[in-house]
């Protein structure tokens, strides 16, 4: 019971733990490793605590591997900066490719939501780590500040300042686009 | 003069309430383009996903592989440390910059760093005299 529990928990969370993932490292690879770590975390050593942790703790564990993954990025491209910008560029997948049916039933509608939600998605990636995973679990997620704070180990007031500032600057993209 | 701050809090708790408010509903179309998006994730990442979700659970279930994570988690901790040891000797550690050892120390994981802990206390322990400076002394200072 307590397995069927923690799958429904897991398969709940899964597809924006993945986005969160891919929108931070921008690889569809990189981005499942961290998601399944987090699970595996989860699972193994928080499985047997009560449901309501399980948020909040699976969003630390992946928060902490998606920070672990930047460091480790940022080592590896000083010790092999004559490799940054080598052929990874097909992994990078256009994450909107698929993207919406926001405009259905009308082509012209739902090629202006098709590009506006690309150049969304790419404002996103663009953001600093910390607004947007801040954004990200405020915005998306549905976390409280204090939740949020909690995760990332900041102030109450740094969430709402990183969410803050993130929005102003997607709001401006959405704008942007939105008038063209 | 209290009744007046009573009021500046409340009048920037209320502030502060309403543009959380405000930037809830701003994100409303951010949200749907993410929404959208998680709504048609690809087949391949779907499937992946749900392995993923398949192995933890399966694994939270499964005592032998906790023991046999737990053993290899032990052994490359052990491995981990012993490199750190020999790549950064005593003598040519200063020469590192901090920042680089913050970041190699970043990549170790819960359980590599609990083992390095224990390693430093054996080695701390290693270093400590046998009795206690004041120990010492009054050894030293009894007769006899």
């Amino acid at each position: 019971m307590s397995d069927q529990r923690i799958e429904q928990f897991l398969a709940s969370v899964e597809r924006r733990a993945y986005r969160m993932a891919r929108l931070a490292t921008r690889n569809d690879a990189d981005a499942l490793d961290i998601v399944q770590d987090a699970m595996m975390k989860l699972a193994i050593n928080y499985g047997d605590r009560s449901e309501e942790e399980w948020k909040p703790l699976f969003y630390r564990i992946l928060e902490r591997r998606i920070l672990d993954w930047h460091r480790r990025e940022s080592v590896r491209n000083r010790w092999f900066f004559w490799r940054k910008g080598d052929g990874d560029d097909e992994d990078q997948q256009d994450v909107t490719e698929n993207a919406s049916d926001g405009g259905a039933g009308n082509p012209y509608a739902a090629l202006a939501f098709e590009r506006s939600g690309q150049a969304v998605m790419e404002a996103i990636e663009a953001l600093p780590l910390k607004q947007q995973q801040c954004f990200l679990l405020r915005c998306w997620e549905g976390l409280s500040v204090q939740e949020t704070a909690d995760i990332m180990g900041v102030n109450p007031g740094s969430v709402k300042t990183h969410a803050h500032r993130a929005l102003q600057k997607l709001t401006r993209v959405i704008e942007h686009h939105g008038h063209e | 003069m209290n009744e007046s701050n009573g009021h500046d809090r409340n009048d920037k708790e209320r502030i502060d309430q309403e543009r959380n408010d405000q930037d809830w509903q701003d994100a409303e179309g951010v949200r749907r383009v993410l929404d959208a998006s998680n709504e048609q994730l690809p087949g391949d990442i779907q499937a992946r996903l749900r392995q993923a979700r398949e192995a933890a659970v399966g694994a939270k279930s499964s005592p032998a592989w906790q023991s046999k994570a737990a053993w290899y988690g032990a052994a490359a901790s052990v491995a981990l440390a012993v490199t750190i040891g020999l790549l950064w000797p005593e003598d040519s550690a200063t020469d590192l910059a901090d920042e680089e050892m913050l970041y190699a120390m970043a990549e170790l994981g819960e359980e590599e760093w609990s083992v390095v802990r224990d390693l430093e206390f054996v080695y701390w322990l290693s270093e400590q005299p046998d009795e206690a400076p004041e120990d010492a002394k009054r050894s030293a200072d009894r007769p006899g």
